[in-house]
C-alpha cells in the first residue's frame, strides 16, 4: 500500500499556495481558517483530498525526502 | 504551472504539510481571532477597573463626529494625530505578528495594512459626515463600493492581498462582539435561531443538490459543494465539503464565483428591500442571517440596515444569532454526512478515506468559541453593577471602546471584501450551474423571509 497523501509531493496544504491555486478564495473565505482543517489540493488529480488518502501516483515530498 | 513544477524550477524546498493538532492554536486565524479578541477584552477590563482611560482614548474613530465642514474633519485628525498613530501601531503589531506566525510575509503585509488603515480612516470620515445618512453613505456600503472600484480600476499588485484578510478581521470582530452580547440573550434567543437555521440548512442544501443532479445532470460533487455553500456559509463551507467528496479544484472555483456575485448583490439588495418593507431591525437581521452566505457579507448587510433604521446593535445581534450561532454550526455536520455518502455510495476504488465523526469538531469554526467565552466573561464582569452604574460607568468606559475596536475590525473587513474582489479573476459558469445555485438563493431569501417575518416574527421583533 502506498504512503498517504500527507507525505506526497503533490499534496498542497500550505494556506498561501491554496489561495493562489483558487483565485478569489480569499474574498469571502480563507485557507487559514479552521473549517479547512487539514484539507489539501492534489496537484496530480486536481481534487481536494485529506492527508490520510492514498493513490497509485504517490511521489515522496521533498520535505520528507530532500534532494 | 503546477506547484510541483514551480518547486522544480525554482529549486525551492516545499513547505511542511499543514500542521495539525496543537499547532493549529497558532497557525489558524480562528485561534488568533480568539487570542486577540479575548486579550483585548481582558486588557480593557483591567484598565477599566484600575480607572485608566488609555483604551477609551486609543479606541478613537471619527465615525460619530457629525462634521458639517471639511475643516472640522481635518481639525479632528490634526488634534488627534498622535492617538491615531498609536492606534495604528497597536493594530499593526497585533495583526503583523500573528500574520507572520501564520506564514504571511511581513514585507507584503505591512504596506498592505498601511493602505487598509488609511482607507479605513477615509471611510470613517465619510460615515462621520452629518449628511451621510441622507445620501445612504453607510460605512459598510461605502467601504465595499470604494474597495470594489479600486480593485477593478486601479491595477493593484496581487501581493497587496496579504493585508486584506477579510475572514481574519471579521472573526476578530465577532469575538469582540461577544463582549457586548449578554450570554443570557444567547441562551434565550439561541434555540429559535438554531431551529430556523436547521430548516434553512436542510431545505436549501437538498434543493440545490437534487435540482443540480436530477434536473440538470450536474456532477454530484459539484452539487454537494454548491449545496452546502448556499445553505451554510458560502465558500468556507464549500471548501470544507470539497475534501469530504473529493471535489475538483474547478468545483470550488465555481462556488467562489457564484457565492461572491450573489453575496455582493444581496449586501445591497437586502437592506434596501427590508427598509422598503419597513421591517423591524431584529426581523431584518434574522432575514439577512438566513439569506446571506458568508459572515463578512452578512455583517455588511446587517450593519448597513441597522444604520439605515438607527438600530445597528439589534440588527447585528439578530444576524449573529441566526448566522454565526445557527447556520455556521452546520459546516462540520454536512462535512461528515457528505464524507459518509461519498465513501459509502459514490466511490468505487479504495482511497484510504474513512469518514470520522471528529470531522464535526475539526471543521467547527473555532472563533465561535471565542464569541461565547467573551460573552460569558463580560456578563460575569458586569453583573455586579447596578443598571445606573452600568449606564454611567461601564457602558462609556468599557463597552463603547470595545464597540469602537469592533467597528474598526468591521471596516477593515468590508474594505477588504471590495479590495480583493477582482471580477476579471472570477470563473465563467454554465447556465445550468448558475440556475441551480440561484434556485438555492431564492429558497434562502423566500424561506428566510417567511421564517423571520411570519413564523418567528414575534421572537425577532422582541429582540433588544
Amino acid at each position: 500500500m502506498t504512503p498517504a497523501c500527507a507525505r506526497c509531493r503533490s499534496f498542497v496544504a500550505d494556506a498561501a499556495a491554496l489561495e493562489r491555486a483558487v483565485p478569489g478564495l480569499n474574498i469571502l473565505s480563507s485557507a487559514y481558517g479552521s473549517v479547512r482543517a487539514h484539507t489539501g489540493l492534489c496537484e496530480v488529480h486536481g481534487t481536494f483530498v485529506t492527508p490520510a488518502q492514498r493513490c497509485a501516483q504517490f511521489e515522496p515530498s521533498l520535505y520528507f525526502s530532500p534532494k | 504551472m503546477t506547484t510541483k513544477e514551480a518547486w522544480d524550477e525554482a529549486g525551492e524546498e516545499p513547505r511542511a504539510p499543514e500542521a495539525t493538532g496543537w499547532k493549529q492554536l497558532y497557525l489558524k486565524e480562528d485561534w488568533w481571532a480568539i487570542w486577540l479578541g479575548l486579550g483585548l477584552m481582558i486588557v480593557a477590563v483591567i484598565l477599566f477597573t484600575s480607572g485608566s482611560t488609555v483604551l477609551k482614548t486609543l479606541a478613537i474613530n471619527p465615525g460619530g463626529l457629525k462634521w458639517q465642514t471639511f475643516g472640522q474633519l481635518m481639525g479632528h485628525f490634526q488634534a488627534n494625530a498622535g492617538t491615531y498613530l498609536a492606534q495604528f501601531i497597536c493594530w499593526l503589531v497585533l495583526f503583523g505578528v500573528s500574520a507572520r506566525i501564520m506564514g504571511i510575509k511581513l514585507g507584503e503585509f505591512i504596506p498592505s495594512f498601511i493602505v487598509l488603515y488609511i482607507l479605513s480612516m477615509v471611510m470613517f470620515g465619510i460615515a462621520g459626515w452629518a449628511n451621510a445618512a441622507r445620501f445612504n453613505l453607510e460605512a459598510p456600503l461605502v467601504a465595499l463600493i470604494i474597495g470594489l472600484i479600486i480593485a477593478n480600476v486601479v491595477p493593484l499588485p496581487k501581493w497587496l492581498d496579504a493585508g486584506f484578510r477579510v475572514e481574519y478581521y471579521i472573526k476578530l470582530s465577532i469575538v469582540l462582539l461577544g463582549a457586548t452580547f449578554p450570554i443570557t440573550l444567547v441562551l434565550t434567543a439561541g434555540p429559535v435561531a438554531i431551529a430556523q437555521a436547521t430548516i434553512i440548512s436542510l431545505v436549501t442544501c437538498l434543493v440545490i443538490f437534487f435540482v443540480g443532479t436530477r434536473v440538470f445532470g450536474l456532477d454530484k460533487r459539484l452539487c454537494a459543494v454548491l449545496g452546502v455553500g448556499g445553505a451554510v456559509c458560502g465558500v468556507s463551507a464549500s471548501m470544507a465539503i470539497a475534501a469530504s467528496v473529493n471535489a475538483k479544484k474547478e468545483h470550488l472555483y465555481t462556488s467562489v464565483t457564484l457565492v461572491v456575485v450573489w453575496a455582493l448583490v444581496m449586501i445591497i439588495f437586502l437592506p434596501f428591500v427590508a427598509r422598503a418593507m419597513g421591517l423591524n431591525a431584529g426581523v431584518a437581521g434574522s432575514w439577512i442571517g438566513t439569506s446571506e452566505f458568508a459572515d463578512a457579507a452578512g455583517f455588511a448587510a446587517a450593519s448597513t440596515y441597522g444604520k439605515m433604521v438607527g438600530n445597528e446593535e439589534v440588527a447585528i445581534k439578530a444576524f449573529t444569532l441566526m448566522k454565526v450561532i445557527g447556520r455556521d454550526l452546520w459546516i462540520g455536520i454536512w462535512s461528515f454526512v457528505f464524507a459518509l455518502i461519498s465513501t459509502v455510495m459514490w466511490e468505487k476504488a479504495e482511497t484510504g478515506r474513512k469518514p470520522e465523526a471528529m470531522e464535526i469538531w475539526w471543521r467547527f469554526p473555532k472563533f465561535v468559541i471565542g464569541f461565547f467565552v467573551a460573552s460569558i466573561l463580560m456578563t460575569i464582569v458586569t453583573s455586579s453593577y447596578s443598571v445606573a452604574d452600568f449606564n454611567t460607568q461601564v457602558r462609556p468606559n468599557l463597552i463603547l471602546p470595545l464597540v469602537s475596536l469592533r467597528t474598526w475590525g468591521f471596516i477593515f473587513c468590508f474594505l477588504s471584501i471590495g479590495l480583493t474582489t477582482r471580477f476579471r479573476e472570477l470563473k465563467g459558469v454554465t447556465m445550468k450551474t448558475f440556475t441551480t445555485f440561484t434556485l438555492g438563493v431564492i429558497v434562502n431569501v423566500i424561506l428566510g423571509y417567511l421564517l423571520s417575518v411570519h413564523v418567528f416574527g414575534d421572537h425577532w421583533s422582541a429582540l433588544k
